[in-house]
Protein backbone atom coordinates (compact mmCIF):
# COMPACT_ATOMS: atom_id res chain seq x y z
CA UNK A 1 0.00 0.00 0.00
CA UNK A 2 1.05 3.57 -0.44
CA UNK A 3 2.59 5.04 2.66
CA UNK A 4 2.66 8.58 3.84
CA UNK A 5 4.55 10.71 1.33
CA UNK A 6 8.08 11.59 2.25
CA UNK A 7 9.57 14.98 2.64
CA UNK A 8 11.91 15.73 -0.23
CA UNK A 9 14.38 17.22 2.22
CA UNK A 10 14.68 13.83 3.81
CA UNK A 11 15.38 12.25 0.45
CA UNK A 12 18.19 14.71 0.02
CA UNK A 13 19.52 14.01 3.50
CA UNK A 14 19.52 10.29 2.79
CA UNK A 15 21.16 10.55 -0.58
CA UNK A 16 23.78 12.94 0.73
CA UNK A 17 25.07 10.07 2.87
CA UNK A 18 25.89 8.08 -0.25
CA UNK A 19 29.60 8.82 -0.42
CA UNK A 20 30.04 8.12 3.27
CA UNK A 21 28.08 4.91 3.03
CA UNK A 22 30.13 3.87 0.05
CA UNK A 23 33.42 4.55 1.81
CA UNK A 24 32.46 2.46 4.81
CA UNK A 25 30.98 -0.29 2.65
CA UNK A 26 34.16 -0.37 0.62
CA UNK A 27 36.30 -0.55 3.74
CA UNK A 28 34.23 -3.49 4.95
CA UNK A 29 34.01 -5.54 1.77
CA UNK A 30 37.06 -4.33 -0.18
CA UNK A 31 35.18 -4.56 -3.46
CA UNK A 32 34.09 -1.34 -5.17
CA UNK A 33 31.28 -2.99 -7.08
CA UNK A 34 29.90 -4.80 -4.08
CA UNK A 35 30.25 -1.60 -2.06
CA UNK A 36 28.11 0.14 -4.63
CA UNK A 37 25.47 -2.56 -4.37
CA UNK A 38 25.49 -2.37 -0.59
CA UNK A 39 25.18 1.39 -0.73
CA UNK A 40 22.22 1.10 -3.05
CA UNK A 41 20.62 -1.46 -0.82
CA UNK A 42 21.10 0.71 2.27
CA UNK A 43 19.64 3.79 0.58
CA UNK A 44 16.67 1.79 -0.65
CA UNK A 45 15.98 0.34 2.76
CA UNK A 46 16.38 3.75 4.35
CA UNK A 47 13.67 4.99 2.02
CA UNK A 48 11.43 2.10 2.99
CA UNK A 49 11.99 2.63 6.69
CA UNK A 50 11.57 6.36 6.67
CA UNK A 51 9.04 6.30 9.47
CA UNK A 52 11.51 4.68 11.85
CA UNK A 53 13.71 7.76 11.97
CA UNK A 54 12.13 10.16 14.40
CA UNK A 55 15.21 12.23 15.17
CA UNK A 56 17.14 13.54 12.18
CA UNK A 57 20.20 14.04 14.35
CA UNK A 58 20.44 10.28 14.49
CA UNK A 59 20.40 9.88 10.73
CA UNK A 60 24.10 8.92 10.38
CA UNK A 61 23.98 6.19 13.02
CA UNK A 62 20.61 5.01 11.74
CA UNK A 63 21.69 4.69 8.15
CA UNK A 64 25.00 3.04 9.05
CA UNK A 65 23.00 0.55 11.06
CA UNK A 66 21.02 -0.19 7.92
CA UNK A 67 24.24 -0.57 5.95
CA UNK A 68 25.54 -2.94 8.61
CA UNK A 69 22.40 -5.04 8.30
CA UNK A 70 22.76 -5.10 4.52
CA UNK A 71 26.35 -6.25 4.87
CA UNK A 72 25.44 -8.93 7.38
CA UNK A 73 22.67 -10.08 5.06
CA UNK A 74 25.11 -10.34 2.20
CA UNK A 75 27.58 -12.31 4.30
CA UNK A 76 24.88 -14.67 5.48
CA UNK A 77 23.95 -15.35 1.89
CA UNK A 78 27.42 -15.67 0.49
CA UNK A 79 29.42 -16.85 3.47
CA UNK A 80 27.07 -18.79 5.70
CA UNK A 81 29.81 -20.00 8.05
CA UNK A 82 31.27 -16.59 8.72
CA UNK A 83 32.18 -15.90 12.31
CA UNK A 84 31.91 -12.19 12.78
CA UNK A 85 34.47 -12.06 15.57
CA UNK A 86 36.98 -14.59 14.39
CA UNK A 87 36.94 -14.55 10.67
CA UNK A 88 40.31 -13.77 9.18
CA UNK A 89 40.55 -12.61 5.62
CA UNK A 90 43.50 -14.19 3.92
CA UNK A 91 45.48 -12.06 1.57
CA UNK A 92 47.32 -13.47 -1.37
CA UNK A 93 50.05 -10.89 -0.97
CA UNK A 94 52.82 -10.74 1.54
CA UNK A 95 53.46 -7.51 3.42
CA UNK A 96 56.87 -7.23 1.86
CA UNK A 97 55.18 -6.57 -1.44
CA UNK A 98 53.50 -3.45 -0.18
CA UNK A 99 56.30 -1.39 1.22
CA UNK A 100 56.76 1.01 -1.63
CA UNK A 101 55.56 4.55 -1.28
CA UNK A 102 53.10 4.14 -4.10
CA UNK A 103 51.41 1.15 -2.47
CA UNK A 104 50.75 2.55 0.97
CA UNK A 105 47.05 2.88 0.32
CA UNK A 106 46.79 -0.66 -0.93
CA UNK A 107 48.82 -1.85 2.03
CA UNK A 108 46.47 -0.22 4.50
CA UNK A 109 43.44 -1.60 2.74
CA UNK A 110 45.05 -5.00 2.72
CA UNK A 111 45.68 -4.75 6.44
CA UNK A 112 42.07 -3.73 7.02
CA UNK A 113 40.99 -6.71 4.95
CA UNK A 114 42.92 -9.03 7.22
CA UNK A 115 41.02 -7.93 10.31
CA UNK A 116 38.14 -10.00 11.63
CA UNK A 117 34.93 -8.41 10.44
CA UNK A 118 33.79 -7.13 13.81
CA UNK A 119 37.09 -5.36 14.37
CA UNK A 120 37.10 -4.01 10.84
CA UNK A 121 33.67 -2.49 11.27
CA UNK A 122 34.48 -0.92 14.62
CA UNK A 123 37.75 0.65 13.58
CA UNK A 124 36.43 2.02 10.29
CA UNK A 125 33.35 3.53 11.87
CA UNK A 126 35.45 5.23 14.53
CA UNK A 127 38.44 6.26 12.45
CA UNK A 128 36.82 7.06 9.12
CA UNK A 129 33.37 8.18 10.16
CA UNK A 130 34.41 9.48 13.57
CA UNK A 131 31.37 7.89 15.12
CA UNK A 132 31.32 7.83 18.89
CA UNK A 133 31.70 4.58 20.77
CA UNK A 134 28.04 4.78 21.75
CA UNK A 135 26.98 5.22 18.15
CA UNK A 136 29.14 2.33 16.98
CA UNK A 137 27.64 0.17 19.70
CA UNK A 138 24.19 1.08 18.43
CA UNK A 139 25.10 0.55 14.78
CA UNK A 140 26.65 -2.86 15.35
CA UNK A 141 24.27 -3.81 18.16
CA UNK A 142 27.02 -4.63 20.61
CA UNK A 143 28.00 -3.29 24.05
CA UNK A 144 30.29 -0.27 24.24
CA UNK A 145 32.85 -2.43 26.02
CA UNK A 146 32.93 -4.71 23.01
CA UNK A 147 33.46 -1.71 20.75
CA UNK A 148 36.44 -0.69 22.84
CA UNK A 149 37.96 -4.15 22.93
CA UNK A 150 37.50 -4.57 19.18
CA UNK A 151 39.15 -1.21 18.61
CA UNK A 152 42.08 -2.18 20.76
CA UNK A 153 42.54 -5.49 18.99
CA UNK A 154 42.05 -3.96 15.56
CA UNK A 155 44.61 -1.25 16.11
CA UNK A 156 47.08 -3.67 17.61
CA UNK A 157 46.72 -5.90 14.57
CA UNK A 158 46.95 -2.97 12.19
CA UNK A 159 50.09 -1.78 13.89
CA UNK A 160 51.59 -5.19 13.37
CA UNK A 161 50.52 -5.35 9.74
CA UNK A 162 51.65 -1.82 9.01
CA UNK A 163 54.87 -1.66 10.96
CA UNK A 164 56.92 -2.38 7.84
CA UNK A 165 55.08 0.39 6.09
CA UNK A 166 55.81 2.93 8.79
CA UNK A 167 59.50 2.16 8.64
CA UNK A 168 59.53 2.43 4.89
CA UNK A 169 57.39 5.51 4.75
CA UNK A 170 58.91 7.66 7.40
CA UNK A 171 62.21 6.05 8.32
CA UNK A 172 61.01 6.27 11.86
CA UNK A 173 57.81 6.36 13.83
CA UNK A 174 55.64 9.39 13.96
CA UNK A 175 56.69 11.43 16.91
CA UNK A 176 54.28 12.23 19.71
CA UNK A 177 52.72 15.56 19.01
CA UNK A 178 51.79 18.07 21.59
CA UNK A 179 48.51 16.98 23.08
CA UNK A 180 48.02 19.74 25.57
CA UNK B 1 49.80 15.54 38.84
CA UNK B 2 48.57 12.01 38.74
CA UNK B 3 50.79 8.99 38.67
CA UNK B 4 47.97 6.55 37.89
CA UNK B 5 48.82 3.88 35.38
CA UNK B 6 47.17 4.68 32.10
CA UNK B 7 44.94 1.95 30.73
CA UNK B 8 45.16 1.08 27.07
CA UNK B 9 41.44 1.79 26.69
CA UNK B 10 42.05 5.30 27.95
CA UNK B 11 44.65 5.91 25.28
CA UNK B 12 42.25 4.81 22.59
CA UNK B 13 39.53 6.93 24.12
CA UNK B 14 41.87 9.92 24.25
CA UNK B 15 42.76 9.53 20.60
CA UNK B 16 39.09 9.17 19.73
CA UNK B 17 37.90 12.13 21.77
CA UNK B 18 35.86 9.93 24.07
CA UNK B 19 37.19 11.15 27.40
CA UNK B 20 35.45 13.65 29.61
CA UNK B 21 37.43 16.83 30.32
CA UNK B 22 38.38 15.49 33.72
CA UNK B 23 39.49 12.15 32.41
CA UNK B 24 41.41 13.82 29.64
CA UNK B 25 43.32 16.06 32.03
CA UNK B 26 44.25 13.10 34.18
CA UNK B 27 45.49 11.02 31.26
CA UNK B 28 47.43 13.91 29.78
CA UNK B 29 49.12 14.53 33.09
CA UNK B 30 50.02 10.89 33.46
CA UNK B 31 51.34 10.77 29.91
CA UNK B 32 54.02 13.31 30.77
CA UNK B 33 55.85 10.65 32.71
CA UNK B 34 54.92 7.55 30.74
CA UNK B 35 57.02 7.13 27.57
CA UNK B 36 55.52 3.71 26.88
CA UNK B 37 52.00 5.14 26.82
CA UNK B 38 53.22 8.02 24.71
CA UNK B 39 54.50 5.52 22.19
CA UNK B 40 51.26 3.57 22.18
CA UNK B 41 49.25 6.77 21.73
CA UNK B 42 51.50 7.75 18.87
CA UNK B 43 50.89 4.39 17.22
CA UNK B 44 47.14 4.77 17.63
CA UNK B 45 47.18 8.19 16.04
CA UNK B 46 49.47 7.05 13.29
CA UNK B 47 47.12 4.18 12.49
CA UNK B 48 44.13 6.53 12.42
CA UNK B 49 45.96 8.79 10.01
CA UNK B 50 46.88 5.89 7.76
CA UNK B 51 43.26 4.76 7.61
CA UNK B 52 42.04 8.18 6.62
CA UNK B 53 44.78 8.37 4.05
CA UNK B 54 43.74 5.02 2.58
CA UNK B 55 40.02 5.80 2.44
CA UNK B 56 39.65 9.45 1.46
CA UNK B 57 36.01 10.43 1.39
CA UNK B 58 36.08 12.68 -1.63
CA UNK B 59 38.04 10.63 -4.10
CA UNK B 60 36.85 7.09 -3.47
CA UNK B 61 33.54 6.96 -5.19
CA UNK B 62 34.05 9.63 -7.86
CA UNK B 63 37.22 7.89 -8.98
CA UNK B 64 35.46 4.57 -8.91
CA UNK B 65 32.59 5.94 -10.92
CA UNK B 66 34.85 7.72 -13.32
CA UNK B 67 36.68 4.49 -14.03
CA UNK B 68 33.41 2.73 -14.59
CA UNK B 69 32.25 5.39 -16.92
CA UNK B 70 35.38 5.12 -18.94
CA UNK B 71 35.05 1.38 -19.01
CA UNK B 72 31.41 1.40 -19.99
CA UNK B 73 31.22 4.91 -21.35
CA UNK B 74 29.36 4.13 -24.53
CA UNK B 75 26.73 2.07 -22.81
CA UNK B 76 26.26 4.70 -20.14
CA UNK B 77 25.91 7.53 -22.62
CA UNK B 78 23.38 5.67 -24.77
CA UNK B 79 21.33 4.68 -21.77
CA UNK B 80 21.34 8.12 -20.25
CA UNK B 81 20.12 9.63 -23.49
CA UNK B 82 17.50 6.93 -23.83
CA UNK B 83 16.29 7.19 -20.27
CA UNK B 84 16.03 10.96 -20.27
CA UNK B 85 14.19 10.79 -23.58
CA UNK B 86 11.12 9.10 -22.19
CA UNK B 87 7.88 11.00 -22.38
CA UNK B 88 6.76 12.83 -19.30
CA UNK B 89 3.46 13.33 -17.63
CA UNK B 90 0.55 11.17 -16.63
CA UNK B 91 -3.04 11.53 -17.60
CA UNK B 92 -4.86 9.42 -15.14
CA UNK B 93 -4.83 9.13 -11.42
CA UNK B 94 -2.94 6.22 -10.00
CA UNK B 95 -4.83 3.60 -8.10
CA UNK B 96 -3.32 1.80 -5.20
CA UNK B 97 -1.40 -0.87 -7.04
CA UNK B 98 -0.82 -3.46 -4.43
CA UNK B 99 -2.95 -6.15 -2.95
CA UNK B 100 -0.03 -8.50 -2.95
CA UNK B 101 1.22 -9.25 0.53
CA UNK B 102 4.43 -10.66 -0.86
CA UNK B 103 5.49 -7.21 -1.95
CA UNK B 104 7.48 -5.68 0.82
CA UNK B 105 6.34 -2.11 0.52
CA UNK B 106 5.30 0.67 -1.74
CA UNK B 107 6.36 4.17 -0.94
CA UNK B 108 5.20 7.29 -2.57
CA UNK B 109 8.43 9.06 -1.90
CA UNK B 110 7.53 12.56 -2.84
CA UNK B 111 4.45 14.30 -1.51
CA UNK B 112 3.74 16.13 -4.72
CA UNK B 113 5.03 13.58 -7.18
CA UNK B 114 5.50 15.11 -10.57
CA UNK B 115 5.00 11.71 -12.12
CA UNK B 116 2.73 9.84 -9.76
CA UNK B 117 2.28 6.92 -12.13
CA UNK B 118 5.87 6.35 -12.98
CA UNK B 119 7.24 3.56 -10.88
CA UNK B 120 10.58 2.00 -10.15
CA UNK B 121 10.49 -1.54 -8.83
CA UNK B 122 13.79 -2.34 -7.18
CA UNK B 123 15.00 -5.89 -6.81
CA UNK B 124 18.15 -6.54 -4.81
CA UNK B 125 17.93 -10.22 -3.90
CA UNK B 126 18.23 -13.41 -5.89
CA UNK B 127 15.15 -14.98 -4.42
CA UNK B 128 12.79 -16.58 -6.94
CA UNK B 129 9.83 -15.74 -4.76
CA UNK B 130 10.81 -12.10 -5.04
CA UNK B 131 11.26 -12.46 -8.78
CA UNK B 132 7.69 -13.70 -9.01
CA UNK B 133 6.52 -10.88 -6.75
CA UNK B 134 8.26 -8.31 -8.95
CA UNK B 135 6.60 -9.61 -12.11
CA UNK B 136 3.24 -9.78 -10.36
CA UNK B 137 3.73 -6.18 -9.34
CA UNK B 138 4.50 -5.27 -12.94
CA UNK B 139 1.30 -6.93 -14.06
CA UNK B 140 -0.57 -5.19 -11.30
CA UNK B 141 0.69 -1.78 -12.35
CA UNK B 142 0.17 -2.41 -16.04
CA UNK B 143 -3.41 -3.43 -15.39
CA UNK B 144 -4.07 0.05 -14.07
CA UNK B 145 -3.53 1.56 -17.46
CA UNK B 146 -1.08 1.49 -20.30
CA UNK B 147 -1.35 4.95 -21.73
CA UNK B 148 1.52 6.77 -23.34
CA UNK B 149 2.49 8.18 -19.98
CA UNK B 150 2.94 4.90 -18.19
CA UNK B 151 6.50 3.97 -17.28
CA UNK B 152 7.65 1.10 -15.15
CA UNK B 153 11.29 0.31 -14.58
CA UNK B 154 12.31 -2.91 -12.90
CA UNK B 155 15.79 -2.12 -11.62
CA UNK B 156 18.00 -4.92 -10.35
CA UNK B 157 21.33 -5.01 -8.61
CA UNK B 158 23.20 -7.56 -6.51
CA UNK B 159 21.35 -10.91 -6.48
CA UNK B 160 18.32 -9.37 -8.11
CA UNK B 161 20.13 -9.28 -11.41
CA UNK B 162 19.62 -13.03 -11.70
CA UNK B 163 16.09 -12.25 -12.84
CA UNK B 164 17.58 -10.68 -15.95
CA UNK B 165 20.33 -13.20 -16.66
CA UNK B 166 19.56 -15.81 -19.28
CA UNK B 167 21.60 -18.26 -17.24
CA UNK B 168 19.45 -17.91 -14.14
CA UNK B 169 16.10 -16.32 -14.89
CA UNK B 170 13.15 -18.65 -14.55
CA UNK B 171 10.89 -16.11 -16.23
CA UNK B 172 12.72 -15.26 -19.42
CA UNK B 173 9.82 -15.94 -21.81
CA UNK B 174 7.36 -14.09 -19.63
CA UNK B 175 9.63 -11.05 -19.41
CA UNK B 176 10.18 -10.93 -23.16
CA UNK B 177 6.45 -11.17 -23.74
CA UNK B 178 5.80 -8.41 -21.23
CA UNK B 179 8.35 -6.11 -22.82
CA UNK B 180 7.05 -6.79 -26.32
CA UNK B 181 3.49 -6.07 -25.26
CA UNK B 182 4.24 -3.00 -23.14
CA UNK B 183 6.53 -0.24 -24.29
CA UNK B 184 6.08 1.29 -20.86
CA UNK B 185 8.03 -1.51 -19.24
CA UNK B 186 11.80 -1.66 -18.98
CA UNK B 187 14.06 -4.04 -17.17
CA UNK B 188 17.26 -2.35 -16.07
CA UNK B 189 20.35 -4.12 -14.76
CA UNK B 190 23.08 -2.46 -12.71
CA UNK B 191 26.35 -2.37 -14.58
CA UNK B 192 28.36 -2.36 -11.37
CA UNK B 193 26.81 -5.67 -10.44
CA UNK B 194 27.41 -7.04 -13.93
CA UNK B 195 31.05 -6.11 -13.66
CA UNK B 196 31.33 -7.69 -10.23
CA UNK B 197 29.67 -10.88 -11.40
CA UNK B 198 32.09 -11.07 -14.29
CA UNK B 199 35.01 -10.55 -11.94
CA UNK B 200 33.70 -13.45 -9.90
CA UNK B 201 33.54 -15.62 -12.99
CA UNK B 202 29.76 -15.52 -13.31
CA UNK B 203 28.71 -14.99 -16.93
CA UNK B 204 26.09 -12.31 -17.44
CA UNK B 205 24.09 -12.70 -20.61
CA UNK B 206 21.10 -10.44 -20.21
CA UNK B 207 17.68 -11.28 -21.55
CA UNK B 208 17.08 -9.54 -24.83
CA UNK B 209 15.64 -6.09 -24.32
CA UNK B 210 17.13 -5.59 -20.88
CA UNK B 211 18.78 -2.23 -20.39
CA UNK B 212 21.87 -1.48 -18.38
CA UNK B 213 22.35 1.48 -16.06
CA UNK B 214 25.85 2.42 -14.97
CA UNK B 215 24.84 2.33 -11.32
CA UNK B 216 21.58 1.28 -9.72
CA UNK B 217 22.30 3.74 -6.95
CA UNK B 218 22.38 6.76 -9.16
CA UNK B 219 19.57 5.49 -11.36
CA UNK B 220 17.12 4.97 -8.54
CA UNK B 221 18.06 8.12 -6.68
CA UNK B 222 17.75 10.22 -9.80
CA UNK B 223 14.27 8.93 -10.54
CA UNK B 224 13.12 9.31 -6.98
CA UNK B 225 14.17 12.90 -7.11
CA UNK B 226 12.21 13.33 -10.32
CA UNK B 227 9.06 12.24 -8.55
CA UNK B 228 8.78 8.57 -9.40
CA UNK B 229 7.12 6.08 -7.11
CA UNK B 230 9.26 3.40 -5.61
CA UNK B 231 8.56 -0.23 -4.84
CA UNK B 232 11.10 -2.43 -3.14
CA UNK B 233 10.60 -6.15 -3.51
Amino acid sequence: MIKTPWNKNRIDLITRQRDRLYRIAFSWCGDPMLADDLTQDAISKAAEKQDQLADLDKLPAWIFRILHNCWMGYLRTHRPTLDIDNDEYVSEHQPEHDISQTQIIHGVRQAIGKLPMGQRQAVTLVDLEERSYAEVAEILDIPIGTVMSRLNRARTALKSHLSHMSASKTSGRTQLRSIK
Amino acid sequence: MSTDKIKIEELHALADGELTPGQRDRVLAALEHDPESQSILSDIRHTKELLKHAYPLKSLQPQHRQNLFLRFGQIAAILLIMLTGFGLGWQSAMKSPSNDESVASLNSILPDAKHPHKTIIYLGHGDHTKFRAALDKVQDLLSLGTGDDTEIFVVASAGGIDLMRKQTSPYQAEMVNLMNANKALRFVACNNTIYRFQQEGKPVDLIEGTDVAPSAVEFVVRHLRQGWNYVSI
